[in-house]
């Protein structure tokens, strides 16, 4: 189905036009960029990521009203998004700010709209005597966790917190110990509070763009060391930088965070981007049976089901971490993975296929490595294709 | 069955299978690479906070400092999470100027109180006999490397390490310290005890049996290696020197022990450790006590000795002997000196006297400037939910390669590759304790991917070749150019990924790390085995 892609579709359009599409596209890009910015996640900014799950019905009107109450404490850069627990089918809101917050403020507030915050799990049990003094460890012991107890002389209630309870395994050790049976009250943590310092964030950025230009510098070394031939080695640079920057393009359109996950999608970008492109330049250099075109169509064959195939992957991920999972680190590289390989079928196969069809028909160009090393048996040998 | 037989001679797919099987028995925990799991799938492998949950901090040092600096701080907060009894938090210094730490299990109190210790210096006291002679920050230690030092002496090493008192301190100490010394290495001088947070308001609640041991219990030349007690018992140590009263319990008169609780209780003691097990201290009693309004503490003593207990219980670190006369004059300049075995053990010991003299003054403050919780169940839901993504993503490539080719012998062997390639990775993780944590999850994906990418490319390379070519060519030629692709392709992803290694501390290592291991992994096992299952499997 992929048969003669690029013969018939440089009938209809003059190849070198399209050498000028991604580049083009890219300088829209890097102009986007540079007036909107990339929005930075909080580990490279600095903030407060709070998330609160909840059974109550919240309306837009709630919402609003609680954003506004949170502005009027002084918070920067302030999102609420809604969502569902894919678990336990509750209420998630989440709120980030790029402010420092003081929990205590903020909880209060939070706290009028959604009820009784905790930020940990706590069971409530009622019993007729004071427990024994070393319940603590035993329960600690059995549950393989650290917990506290609290027990209320007047009430009799014996309040059990810990970072993660689970009701029956805390039912069970109870009547265990406590030699009857119990019925425990779980409530389960209900809201997370994540803040980073900007101080910090900005190290982890400056560390993180450090990282990725001494990544760059060292690609294009790798990709230099191996063609030892200029306008090629120069293609496949090209092609990675234009799709790097046409992902970040999109993720400013998009308003998608730029966080150590973003981060390694682009990386992984980078790599997969500069993969086809290999292909496409040893298959075009190294053949010496057929035209240029011909030799494109058939990398393009395997250059897209190799595109192709990483795409559904990132598509199925994106879909499975947004809709079911919610697990953000996952959504964040599907998404920039996605949009960037999109990109990259047009470098690839407009721009640097472009480029190399210029170099071959109207330079000259050959694979000098390969064809010093192995010409006598590529004279014997003839290539071809179907 | 003639595929198949040549399959089976060929030592690439042999190779294949044997780090396959190794790499499961890893993973399964069957080699006990993990001795608290039992064997399962998965069990073999340490997972990061994302999936195992738990509570990870950084910590913000005010200043940058030197690495020697930073490994006194990382000692310091060691030694104080440690004597809270959390075992085994780990703390990575990163930089100059941060540290990350990780707490697999703590309860919400337990996090504050380490909340505070990461925050608040420790409580720091030299007391000669039981009196203050200094205290938290008006000690500093000189940590540049005239500051300390060890040089041979006889067939030992000697050490010293050079301390400053502020004024008021130096009065103090030349005070306490009169007539505490009674000639240059007299066995009579007293010994400078250092404390690290001493317990405050705290009694020490044991059964007359106990006391009357520890009231016998002093230093036995050749029996002990160190000496604490300087001619003292036990008891006076505990007492005398550490300033924690001991409770003796009345067993045929409760009251008579309550009333002495209740009366330390009116002096402020709101604290109690008992010190020995329910069958000689009964939790009946401890109730009682609890009743009274004190909290209780087990610190049993149990089958340690009596010196290790004592230093557990009172905080009680070191114990230099004064070696020179104060004549009650102001000291500012100390020395304090050791001897050890070999120069490794004296430079460990000046280390561990330099993280116990600065634990009440830190080099630099630290504050706590992110701090992130991921409860264990929500961590098991997620790594449920890459499983079933991976899975999934697994479905979804066989039915785009299906597409592609139209032949259920190509899908495969490049599924199997693939799940080869996972579990090879995994197997090596869990081989070296590498954490798995989400980045990495994501590095596996990368790897795979590249791993499919490469598979196509064998298989395009293979199959033109077997349709214009039927004859026999050998197998360096035919796929020589498809390695080409690959080699260069890997070396290029590792490139990419190199970088990342050092980047904050771990963030983005579990990425970095399971790439260049599934990338190598691929080029070296996985990549030449599908090679010549397709090779073979076209020729059938």
């Amino acid at each position: 189905m992929f048969d003669n892609l690029y013969t018939r579709l440089t009938e209809k359009v003059n190849y070198k036009t399209l050498i000028f599409v991604p580049i083009i596209l890219s300088i829209i890009m890097i102009l986007l960029i540079f007036t909107r910015g990339i929005p930075l996640g909080i580990d490279f900014q600095g903030g407060t990521l709070i998330e609160i799950l909840t059974e109550k019905d919240i309306d837009q009107l709630t919402l609003s009203k609680l954003e506004s109450d949170l502005m009027n404490l002084g918070l920067e850069d302030l999102k609420i998004y809604m969502g569902k627990d894919f678990e336990t089918h509750m209420n998630r809101i989440t709120i980030v700010t790029t402010t420092i917050v003081e929990t205590e403020n903020v909880e209060g507030i939070i706290a009028k709209y959604i009820g009784e915050l905790r930020e940990s799990d706590t069971a409530l049990v009622e019993l007729t005597e004071k427990p024994p003094a070393d319940l603590k460890d035993k329960l600690g012991t059995r549950l393989k966790e650290r917990v506290d107890i609290e027990f209320d002389r007047d009430s009799n209630i014996l309040k059990i917190s810990a970072i993660d309870l689970d009701k029956e395994e805390l039912e069970s050790a109870l009547s265990f110990y406590l030699n009857k049976e119990v019925v425990v009250e779980l409530q389960k943590k209900n809201i997370n509070i994540g803040k980073v310092e900007p101080t910090l964030g900005e190290k982890f950025r400056s560390e993180g763009i450090k990282a990725a230009i001494i990544a760059y510098i060292l690609m294009a070394s790798v990709i230099f060391f191996a063609f030892r031939d200029f306008i090629p080695s120069i293609a496949v640079i090209l092609a990675a930088t234009c799709d790097a920057i046409i992902a970040m393009g999109c993720m400013s359109i998009f308003g998608i965070l730029l966080e150590p996950a973003s981060l390694v999608a682009i990386l992984m970008l980078v790599g997969y981007s500069v993969d086809s492109d290999i292909l496409l330049t040893t298959r075009i250099l190294k053949r010496k049976t057929g035209g240029v075109n011909e030799r494109i169509d058939s990398a393009m064959k395997t250059g897209l089901t190799m595109t192709g195939t990483t795409l559904v992957v990132m598509l199925v991920i994106l879909i499975i971490s947004s809709i079911l999972t919610q697990i953000s680190t996952l959504r964040s590289i599907a998404s920039v993975l996605l949009l960037g390989l999109l990109a990259d079928l047009a470098t690839t196969w407009f721009m640097n296929a472009g480029i190399l069809k210029w170099y071959v028909e109207e330079k000259g160009g050959k694979f000098p490595i390969l064809k010093r090393k192995r010409r006598t048996k590529f004279r014997s040998r003839r290539y071809g294709h179907h | 069955m003639d595929t198949i037989n040549r399959l089976s001679r060929s030592i690439r797919i042999w190779i294949l299978i044997i780090c396959v099987s190794i790499s499961l028995i890893l993973i399964s925990n069957i080699t006990a690479i993990n001795k608290d799991k039992g064997v399962g799938f998965g069990n073999g492998l340490d997972y990061g906070i994302d999936f195992a949950g738990g509570i990870q901090m950084w910590l913000k040092l005010e200043n940058p400092v030197t690495s020697d600096v930073m490994a006194i701080e990382k000692g310091i907060l060691e030694n104080r999470l440690n004597a809270m009894g959390l075992k085994d938090i780990p703390i990575y210094p990163y930089g100059d100027q941060f540290i990350l730490i990780k707490i697999a299990k703590a309860s919400p109190e337990e996090i504050k109180v380490i909340e505070g210790i990461l925050k608040k210096q420790a409580r720091f006291e030299q007391r000669i006999d039981g009196e203050l002679a200094v205290k938290g920050d008006e000690i500093s230690v000189d940590l540049s490397t005239e500051g300390s030092g060890a040089y041979p002496v006889g067939n030992g090493f000697g050490w010293y390490v050079n301390v400053k008192l502020n004024p008021d301190a130096a009065c103090r100490f030349g005070r306490v310290a009169q007539g505490k010394f009674f000639g240059e290495d007299n066995p009579r001088n007293r010994p400078v005890d250092l404390f690290i947070d001493r317990p405050e308001n705290t009694t020490i609640l044991m059964s007359g049996g106990l006391h009357g041991i520890l009231g016998n219990t002093t230093f036995v030349p050749g029996q002990q290696r160190e000496d604490i007690y300087f001619g003292d018992t036990a008891l006076e140590v505990i007492e005398n020197r550490s300033r924690i009263p001991i409770i003796v319990l009345d067993e045929n008169d409760i009251n008579k022990t309550l009333s002495e609780f209740r009366n330390y209780k009116d002096k402020g003691f709101t604290k109690t450790i008992i010190a020995e097990n329910e069958i000689k201290i009964p939790d009946k009693i401890r109730n009682m006590i609890e009743d009274l309004g004190i909290d209780t503490q087990r610190m049993e003593i149990g089958n340690k000795s009596p010196d290790s207990w004592i230093k557990e219980v009172t905080g009680l670190k070191t114990t230099p002997r004064l070696n020179f006369d104060t004549r009650g004059e102001c000291v500012y300049n100390a020395r304090i000196t050791g001897s050890a075995a070999t120069k490794e053990e004296a430079d460990a010991e000046i280390k561990q006297n330099q993280i116990w003299l600065t634990s009440g003054n830190l080099p630099e403050k630290a504050s706590i400037e992110s701090k992130s919780t991921v409860p264990p169940s929500l961590g098991a839901q997620f790594l449920r939910y890459c499983f079933i993504t991976g899975i999934i993503a697994i479905i979804t490539v066989s039915i785009v390669i299906f597409l592609r080719y139209r032949k259920l012998f190509i899908v495969i062997p490049v599924i199997i590759t693939g799940l080869s390639e996972i579990i090879i990775i995994l197997g090596l993780a869990s081989l070296i304790n590498w954490e798995i944590d989400l980045p990495a999850i994501a590095g596996i994906i990368a790897a795979v991917g590249t791993g499919v990418d490469d598979q196509i490319v064998i298989t395009d390379e293979t199959i033109e070749r077997g349709i214009k070519k039927r004859r026999v060519i050998s197998l360096i030629e035919r796929i020589r150019r498809a390695f080409f692709i690959i080699f260069t392709a890997a070396a290029t992803t590792i490139a990419v990924m190199l970088p990342l290694m050092t980047f904050v501390a771990g963030m983005l290592r579990g990425f970095a790390f399971t790439t260049m291991a599934g990338v190598l992994i691929g080029v070296f096992i996985t990549r030449p085995a599908y090679a010549k299952i397709i090779e073979e499997i076209l020729k059938g």
